[in-house]
């Protein structure tokens, strides 16, 4: 049957059996088809205008569509810019490699989250030393670099600046792919921070722990966890209670599950609440007195509706019993459920009846009518059932060694290994989303995603160098907290937002934390730690809210209204609003560039009469006609209008556009003076080399005289704080020098003075 | 080569979403449809053409596509074929079967003048002239190797009616190659 080449097919044979003459011609045509392999130049360019295509948002794919901001980029260049920067193809040189392409999903974004993670995905194995090698984002920005397969994940160690126009660049020499082709050109990745003015950041807040509990009884040992109970009041697995007079609680619960309103199950063999020292399931209601649950419990959560509360509690015979009560403490003795021969280490609630537990083998379920189903077990070597997702649907496995848990599906078994998750893994309050310490990698890194997707974002964490525990996870898994423990080991209580990793507030701790809670809303903080005698005490922190936007001190509300107003319409060309906004002196129309991209206030101030300047820079973000930022400075006076009650912009003048130079620039610089002290915050949009900062800073008084002052930079906020002792009053200037470089050695742009303020 | 089902179910649910993955189904798929798209053009500046429309179009509507149990190929060779008749219908007159005859030589066996380029691309020309659905037929089952249970979901025909067309196109194939004489102008 072999015939030319060695083709064969069965179904022809069939098909002609008894027409040999109609298989002859299929092995002929076979044969003579026609051979052709597609040019690699057509295949890449086809590739790129399909990506194109795709990012302008054909079809349904929202992902793909782009926000109202990039409009600005203009059809022309959607057509050229996206294709030679959106997708990124390369033909290699190797003759047995295919190319390599690679796609940012934030190339030629407007209004990119600051606090954003750049993803770059190549569609194969790539060097990753040679990437790390040569990967630069201007302004200089210092960042991790992570892998997920093939997708690269550049995380900003300090977040990204806002309103700033970025550069990816990978250099054609880094872009090696595992097999060792070599792409033949460089990746190019532009985009911008989100078009808002800069806020003037700040050190996170920090949280004021205080011990739970109006007598400071502590906790049995160092044993328990906590949990946040419906009503906001805190929960310890295992709380101490002391009368008054220092004796042990003298309530005993009976035996009768009367007070249960539906859980039937026999209460015979239902732990007492222990009466003294052993700890209790135990609520310490918001200025209220402690009262107990249940007994100690090796796990506890409340129903859904807030109604029950469920614990295992020691059965005393090397098990556990797994009891339901009433939340508000009034049903004594609790209820019953059922025994496990095994401790139980985790429960939740899968709805209002149903319980789901697991010795760390075995996942069962049990309802308020004592009845059990086991649900899964796991294999012999599959590892332990850690933690469950509330709501009892999916469930964390421990690696049985090592680090690679997984996550199960509990309904299906289906597994799917968290990369390099070992014991920190927390779940949402809702169940949707789990967050995990990938330990197999160093530094550690956290990790984020859906339950019900496979697709993790790795979370920008402060530190690199330091380990990360005790993960927890508020209600809708946007905000998290953790004990990060530095090289130093000093350790501090971290809330951070999820993914971003943007800290909300920062508390070094010395006492040993463990066991977070972090309340459904995200607003209270709870751990264990050990007080100065030596007692392990639950304690408890408000939680502050972000930082506040800046609002220049001593502008007047409506000058700065106007100042802003004015701003925004010059990046929108809202020539009409801009003519409402000015003077008759002052011609905004003539003095505005066209195709803003953004813009913002780098500085204003009050002058002697009332008027304010104030600096402004204005920004046309790369496009397809001119491949670098495009920048003007402005200089703005705004003054009272014959009301009184208004500002107009009495005075605009502004340089010609020019293209940005490289290095770092000032993005804004805001004062305040209090108790004779004057402080000015400058921000940057670059991470600086810190040791180049005090030197390049200059303030001087109204007469050119330098003033004493001192400079702390922070690179976290990329601001410095330059403060002057005693300073005049009346108008300073900061002056900075271009002996400032960031951290690729850039010096500034270019010398930067600017008059601030001393108003308090 | 065909991806694992379920991880090609998941990369089309993704690449409704997810530019990169829609370049991955691309980068999985190109060869397969440039060659199937060359091989009914044996153009290549046509191939290049169509193969560029077959996946836009499938851009364009894989918000709507449903696997049906069906491997994606299914579906980007049903936009091939599809764009191959629109190609034909606008730009290629259909040759005559005298034509086609006229030029061929009965005498010589048909497989010593496989080797020969030209006589290669005038069988795939006799192809060209059969009905839209056989050529297609022809086509994905001697161009790409394809099963018959494939080339139905593709056609949208059963097993059976495959069988049929790649019969029927065979005989035309060799009518229109001179290798047999039409029964209709015999004696």
């Amino acid at each position: 049957m072999s015939w030319m080449g060695g083709w064969f097919d069965p179904e022809l044979e069939e098909l002609f059996r008894d027409e040999p003459e109609l298989m002859e011609t299929a092995q002929q045509v076979r044969a003579a088809r026609p051979q052709s392999e597609p040019d690699p130049r057509f295949q890449n360019r086809l590739r790129a205008q399909l990506i194109a295509e795709a990012s302008r948002g054909h079809g349904a794919r929202s992902w793909w569509r782009l926000g109202s901001t990039h409009a600005a980029w203009g059809g022309a260049i959607l057509g050229a810019a996206l294709i030679g920067a959106t997708v990124l193809t390369f033909v290699s040189n190797h003759p047995q490699d295919k190319t390599i392409t690679a796609i940012s999903a934030v190339t030629a974004e407007h209004a990119v989250d600051p606090n954003n993670v750049i993803q770059v995905k190549f569609n194969q194995p790539m060097n990753k030393t040679a990437i790390a090698k040569g990967l630069r984002i201007q302004p200089a920005t210092v960042v991790t670099l992570s892998w997920i397969g093939n997708n690269l994940e550049i995380t900003p160690v300090h977040h990204l600046t806002g309103n700033t126009p970025y550069t990816v660049t990978i250099p054609q020499s880094s872009l090696v792919a595992a097999t060792g082709a070599v792409a033949t050109t460089e990746i190019v990745i532009p985009f911008a921070t989100a078009p808002t003015p800069p806020v003037a950041r700040t050190a996170p807040p920090t949280l004021t722990l205080s011990t739970v509990g109006p007598q400071g009884t502590g906790i049995d040992g160092a044993n328990g966890t906590l949990l946040f109970a419906p009503d906001g009041s805190l929960v310890s697995t295992a709380g101490l209670l002391q009368t008054a007079a220092g004796t042990p609680p003298t309530a005993t619960p009976t035996q009768s599950a009367t007070p249960s309103p539906s859980p039937t199950a026999t209460p015979e063999g239902v732990p007492d609440n222990a009466p003294n020292g052993a700890g209790n399931l135990v609520d310490y209601a918001a200025g209220g007195k402690p009262f107990a649950l249940t007994a100690a419990a090796s796990a506890a959560a409340y129903s859904p509706n807030g109604t029950y509360v469920a614990s295992a509690v020691d059965d005393g015979k090397g098990g556990s019993t797994i009891v339901v009560t009433l939340s508000d403490g009034s049903q004594q003795p609790p209820t019953r459920l059922t025994d496990s021969s095994t401790p139980v280490t985790a429960l939740t609630w899968a709805s209002n009846d149903r319980i789901v537990y697991t010795d760390g083998t075995t996942i069962n379920e049990v309802d308020l009518s004592g009845k059990v189903t086991t649900l899964f077990t796991v294999s012999a070597s599959g590892g332990t059932v850690g933690t469950f997702a509330p709501g009892g649907s999916y469930a964390y496995v421990l690696p049985a060694s090592g680090t690679g848990g997984s996550l199960l599906d509990i309904a299906t078994g289906a597994e799917t290994v968290l990369q390099g998750s070992g014991t920190e893994v927390g779940f949402s309050g809702d169940g949707s989303t789990v967050l995990w310490a990938d330990q197999s990698a160093t530094p550690n890194r956290f990790w984020t995603e859906s339950v019900t997707q496979q697709a993790p974002v790795s979370m920008s964490l402060l530190n690199a160098n330091a380990t990360y525990s005790n993960i927890a996870v508020d209600q809708d898994g946007d905000e998290a907290a953790y004990l990060m423990t530095l090289p130093s080991n000093v350790e501090e209580l971290v809330v951070a937002e999820v993914p971003s990793g943007t800290p909300i507030a920062i508390e070094p701790v010395t006492s040993a934390p463990s066991a977070l809670a972090l309340s459904p809303g995200g607003d209270h903080i709870a751990l264990l730690g050990t007080d100065s005698n030596g007692i392990v005490q639950v304690q408890q922190a408000s939680v502050p809210g972000a930082t506040a936007a800046h609002v220049a001190p001593g502008i007047p509300a409506a000058a700065n209204s106007t100042l802003h107003a004015f701003v925004e319409a010059q990046v929108n060309g809202d020539l009409a609003t801009l003519g409402s906004l000015s003077g008759p002196n002052a011609n905004a129309a003539a003095n505005t560039p066209q195709n803003l991209s953004r813009a913002y206030v780098i500085s204003s101030y009050v002058e002697p009469k009332g008027v304010v300047s104030a600096s402004v820079e204005l920004i046309v973000d790369p496009n397809a006609g001119h491949t670098s930022v495009e920048v003007a400075s402005e200089t703005l006076a705004l003054a009272p209008d014959s009301s009184g009650s208004t500002y107009v912009v009495t005075r605009i003048a502004s340089t010609p556009l020019r293209n940005e130079a490289s290095g770092p620039h000032v993005v804004a610089v805001n004062s305040s003076t209090q108790s004779g002290q004057t402080t000015l915050v400058v921000s940057f949009d670059s991470d600086l080399n810190p040791a180049s900062v005090e030197g390049a800073v200059t303030v001087l008084d109204s007469n050119g005289a330098t003033l004493t002052s001192s400079t702390v930079y922070d690179a976290d906020s990329r601001t410095a704080t330059v403060t002057i002792a005693n300073a005049p009053a009346g108008a300073l200037t900061l002056d900075i020098s271009t002996a400032l470089i960031d951290v690729y050695g850039q010096t500034l742009a270019h010398p930067f003075q600017t008059e601030v303020g001393t108003s308090s | 080569m065909t991806l694992p089902r379920a991880y090609e179910d998941q990369l089309v649910e993704r690449a409704k979403q997810d530019a990169g993955a829609f370049g991955e189904l691309y980068d999985h798929y190109f060869g397969q449809i440039y060659r199937f798209v060359f091989s009914r053009l044996r153009d290549q500046e046509a191939a290049e053409d169509v193969t560029s429309e077959v996946f836009f179009k499938a851009l364009r509507a894989i918000g709507r596509y449903k696997p049906a149990g069906h491997p994606f190929s299914a579906w980007l060779y049903q936009i091939s074929v599809n764009a191959i008749n629109d190609h034909y219908r606008s730009r290629k007159p259909t040759s005559s079967l005298d034509s086609a005859v006229a030029v061929a030589d009965p005498a010589r066996p048909v497989d010593e003048r496989v080797v020969d380029s030209a006589e290669a691309a005038r069988i795939w020309e006799a192809i060209d002239d059969l009905p839209p659905q056989q050529r297609a037929a022809m086509t994905l089952k001697l161009g790409e190797d394809l099963k018959l249970a494939q080339i139905g979901e593709i056609l949208g025909k059963s097993e059976g009616a495959v069988k049929l067309l790649i019969h029927r196109g065979m005989i035309g194939v060799r009518l229109r190659l001179g290798v047999v004489v039409p029964i209709e102008e015999k004696g």
